[in-house]
C-alpha cells in the first residue's frame, strides 16, 4: 500500500494517514480481516449492496475504507515510518468501517469482468491502545444499523485482548458448557466491568428499556466520557486482578460480576494506591467492605444495585477509606444510599 | 359490589403455584393483580358483557411495529398489496408473542436480584397489601378497562383509560414516591419541589414537575426517548397524521433530530406526560374558539390513529407505575 501523507489525531492518541493500494491487494491482505471479526456485523444484503456490485464492476472508485492498528512501541514520524509499519502489519490490521462494502468486492471480484487493477483508498489509523481503538469504532459506527455497542465491546474485548499469558482464565459461556474450567470468568462479565469502564457508569442494563434504546443511552455516555483524560486502560484492570488471583478470597470477590463492574470504574481514581497493596493488604480491605455491606442489610430490590454503586465508591475513595473502621465505613454506606 | 372485572389463572397447576401458592391470583392484592397485567400474565373476564379474554402483551416491552420489513418485502416484490404486508405484519406479531404466562418476568423487571420468592413473601405481609388499597383497586379497574378495550380493538377508548390513569395517580404517585424515600428531610425536600413553583399548578403540572425533576435524575430515564412508528397502508395517511401531531404539540418536547418525516417521533421521555395531556386535549373537544383541535379527517380513523399511540403511552404508564409499586412497596 501506498501512503501519502501523516498527521496526529490528539484524541485517540495516534498516527493517521491516506493510502492507496488496488482490489488485488485488498482481497489478498485486507479481506481476511473481515473474517477475524465476522460477528462483527450481520452482512446485510440489500439492493444497494447489489447495485454497489454492479457498480464495482463497471470500474467505480469506492469511498474510502478505514483501516486500524494498535502501536504504543514503534516510532511513526514520517510517511515512510507509516507505510512500511502497514505492510508489516497488515495482518493486525481492524476494519473500522467497510466491512460490507469489502464483502461486496470480494462478492463481485468472483464475477469474470473484475479489474484487480483498480484504484482503492484508505483511511489508517493507528491507536495508542485498544481502548482508544473501540471508542474510536463505538464512535464511527454510531448511527449506522448492524452492531450495537455492548455487542461492539464484547466482540472486542475477545478480539483485542490477549488473555492467554494470565494466570486467571477467561471462558466464553458456550465454553463454559462445553469445557469449565474451575474459577474461570466468564467472558460477559468481563466485557460488563468494560462497557462500565467506558460509561464511567456502572448500570448500563435496564430490563425495562428496549435494548435499542439502552444502546443509545450506552453511546450517549461513552461519548460524554472523557476517555481521554483516563490514566490506565482497561488491561491495567485485568493484569490488577490477575496479579492479586493467587488469594481465593479476592479471585472470588471479583468474581461477583457487580463487585467486579463497580471496581471498574473506581479504579482510575485510585489506582496509585491500589497498586502498591499486598494482597493481604487488598483482603483486608475487601473484607472491611464485606462487611459494612452486611451490616447495611439492602432491602432485596437494592442488592445488586447497591453493590455495583458501593463497590466503585470503596474502590475510587480507598485512600481516605482504608483508614476507616468497619463501623464508620457502614455509617458512610449509610449516609449514600438513604436517597433512595 | 359486584366486580366489573374476574381475574382467571390461565393455568391453575402450575409448579410455581405450589412452590409459592400466594402468587395464584385469589383475592389478591390489586397492585398484584397491576403487575400481572402489565407485564402480559393475565387472563380476564368482563362481567358486564361476560367476555373472557387474555391480557398477553408485554406492556414493559412494546413491539415495534415492523416498518423496516415492510419495506424490504415491497424492495423484493413490488406486487405485494400494501394491505397484505400490514396483515402479515400483524400475523408476525401474533407468532411472536408468547403462548405461556411467565411470571418470572416480573422479579426481573423489579431488580436483578428479586426473585419470585421476595415477590411471595411481599403477598404475605397482611400490613403492606392493605397500603394504599382503595387507590390501587381503582387504579387495576382503569388498566382492566384499557387491556379490554385494546383487546375489543376499541383503541380511541383504551386511550381514555389511560388518561384516566394519568389523571388518577398525577398527585399520588408523586405523594407516594417522595414519603418512601429513607430520610425524611430528603423527602421533604422532594416534596416541596413538586408543590412550590407557579401558583395553581394542577395536579397534572405537578406530575410533570415529578416525572422530570426526580424520575428522570436517577437511571437512565434522563437520556431515554419514546418513539412512536406511524404505519398505515397509505402513505397519504402516514404524512396527515405526523402533520396532525407536529401540529399540536410543542415542538420542545420532540428529540428532533431523531423524527422521521412521516414515518417516526421520538419523544423525551420527561415530555411524554405532556404529549399524552396534548393528544387528549386536542382530540376530545372540538370548540369553534381553539383552532388547533384535531379534526377527524385528520388522523383518518381514530381506533386507527390511537392503535399507533397506545403501545407508547401504555409503556411510558406502566412503567412509572412499576417504578411506584416498587419503591412504595417492595423497598422496605
Amino acid at each position: 500500500m501506498n501512503v501519502f501523507n501523516i498527521a496526529y489525531d490528539e484524541v485517540i492518541s495516534g498516527t493517521c494517514g491516506l493510502g492507496q493500494t488496488n482490489y488485488g491487494y485488498t482481497l489478498e491482505n485486507i479481506f481476511p480481516l473481515v473474517n477475524k471479526l465476522e460477528e462483527q456485523r450481520k452482512l446485510l444484503d440489500t439492493k444497494f449492496y447489489k447495485r454497489l456490485e454492479r457498480d464495482i464492476l463497471s470500474g467505480c472508485l469506492m469511498p474510502p475504507l478505514t483501516i486500524a492498528f494498535v502501536n504504543n512501541e514503534a516510532k511513526i514520524t514520517s510517511v515512510e515510518d507509516l507505510q512500511s509499519y502497514v505492510a508489516e502489519n497488515i495482518q493486525h490490521g481492524f476494519i473500522l468501517d467497510g466491512i460490507q462494502r469489502l464483502s461486496t468486492l470480494k462478492r463481485a471480484s468472483e464475477k469474470p469482468d473484475f479489474n484487480f487493477d483498480k484504484e482503492i483508498f484508505f483511511n489508517i489509523i493507528i491507536a495508542q491502545n485498544k481502548d482508544r481503538l473501540l471508542y474510536r469504532m463505538i464512535t464511527l459506527n454510531n448511527g449506522q444499523k448492524g452492531m450495537t455497542p455492548r455487542h461492539q465491546i464484547e466482540i472486542l474485548t475477545r478480539e483485542l485482548f490477549d488473555f492467554s499469558d494470565l494466570t486467571i482464565k477467561i471462558q466464553t459461556e458456550k465454553e463454559k458448557s462445553v469445557d469449565p474450567i474451575k474459577n474461570s470468568f466468564s467472558l460477559g462479565d468481563i466485557a460488563r466491568g468494560y462497557t462500565a469502564f467506558f460509561t464511567n457508569n456502572v448500570n448500563n442494563e435496564n430490563s425495562k428499556i428496549i435494548d435499542e434504546k439502552m444502546d443509545e443511552i450506552i453511546v450517549g455516555r461513552i461519548l460524554d466520557n472523557d476517555l481521554t483524560a483516563y490514566e490506565i486502560e482497561f488491561i491495567d484492570i485485568i493484569k490488577f486482578v490477575d496479579k492479586h488471583s493467587g488469594d481465593d478470597y479476592i479471585l472470588t470477590w471479583f468474581q461477583t460480576v457487580n463487585n467486579f463492574i463497580g471496581f471498574c470504574v473506581g479504579y482510575n481514581n485510585s489506582h496509585e494506591t491500589l497498586n502498591n497493596f499486598s494482597s493481604n493488604g487488598l483482603k483486608s480491605e475487601l473484607e472491611k467492605f464485606e462487611s459494612a455491606f452486611k451490616l447495611l442489610n439492602p432491602s432485596k430490590i437494592n442488592l445488586g444495585k447497591f453493590r455495583r454503586e458501593l463497590a466503585k465508591t470503596f474502590i475510587k475513595g480507598i485512600a481516605k477509606y482504608s483508614s476507616y473502621t468497619i463501623e464508620e465505613l457502614n455509617e458512610e454506606f449509610f449516609e449514600l444510599t438513604t436517597t433512595e | 359490589m359486584l366486580d366489573l372485572f374476574e381475574f382467571i389463572e390461565t393455568n391453575e397447576n402450575e409448579d410455581i403455584f405450589v412452590q409459592f401458592p400466594n402468587l395464584k391470583m385469589n383475592n389478591s392484592p390489586a397492585f398484584y393483580i397491576i403487575l400481572r397485567g402489565i407485564t402480559g400474565n393475565i387472563m380476564l373476564k368482563q362481567t358486564f358483557r361476560d367476555e373472557t379474554f387474555v391480557q398477553d402483551q408485554d406492556l414493559l416491552n412494546p413491539k415495534h411495529k415492523s416498518i423496516v420489513s415492510n419495506n424490504e418485502i415491497e424492495k423484493e416484490d413490488m406486487t405485494i398489496e400494501p394491505e397484505l404486508i400490514l396483515g402479515l405484519c400483524d400475523l408476525l406479531d401474533v407468532l411472536k408473542t408468547k403462548c405461556k404466562s411467565d411470571l418470572n418476568v416480573i422479579p426481573r423487571y423489579i431488580s436483578d436480584t428479586f426473585t419470585l420468592q421476595d415477590l411471595s413473601e411481599v403477598l404475605s405481609n397482611h400490613k403492606l397489601i392493605h397500603k394504599n388499597k382503595v387507590f390501587f383497586d381503582s387504579l387495576n379497574n382503569e388498566f382492566c378497562n384499557h387491556y379490554y378495550h385494546s383487546y375489543k380493538s376499541n383503541h380511541t377508548v383504551a386511550f381514555l383509560h389511560l388518561y384516566r390513569i394519568l389523571e388518577y395517580v398525577s398527585y399520588a404517585f408523586p405523594v407516594m414516591y417522595a414519603s418512601s424515600t429513607g430520610d425524611f428531610s430528603k423527602s421533604f425536600e422532594s416534596l416541596k419541589s413538586l408543590f412550590t413553583g407557579e401558583k395553581d399548578q394542577g395536579e397534572l403540572k405537578v406530575f410533570k414537575y415529578f416525572i422530570k425533576n426526580i424520575m428522570s435524575v436517577e437511571r437512565d430515564f434522563e437520556r431515554l426517548s419514546i418513539e412512536i412508528d406511524i404505519v398505515s397502508p397509505l402513505e397519504e395517511y402516514n404524512e396527515r397524521i405526523y402533520k396532525t401531531i407536529i401540529g399540536i404539540c410543542d415542538k420542545t418536547i420532540f428529540n428532533e433530530s431523531e423524527n422521521k418525516l412521516n414515518s417516526k417521533l421520538s419523544i423525551k421521555f420527561s415530555e411524554f406526560s405532556t404529549f399524552i395531556i396534548t393528544v387528549r386535549n386536542r382530540f376530545f373537544h372540538l370548540k369553534n374558539s381553539v383552532d388547533n383541535n384535531i379534526q377527524s379527517i385528520d388522523i383518518v380513523d381514530s381506533d386507527y390513529f390511537f392503535s399507533l399511540l397506545n403501545s407508547k403511552c401504555a409503556y411510558f404508564i406502566s412503567l412509572i407505575t412499576l417504578e411506584v409499586i416498587k419503591k412504595s412497596l417492595f423497598q422496605v
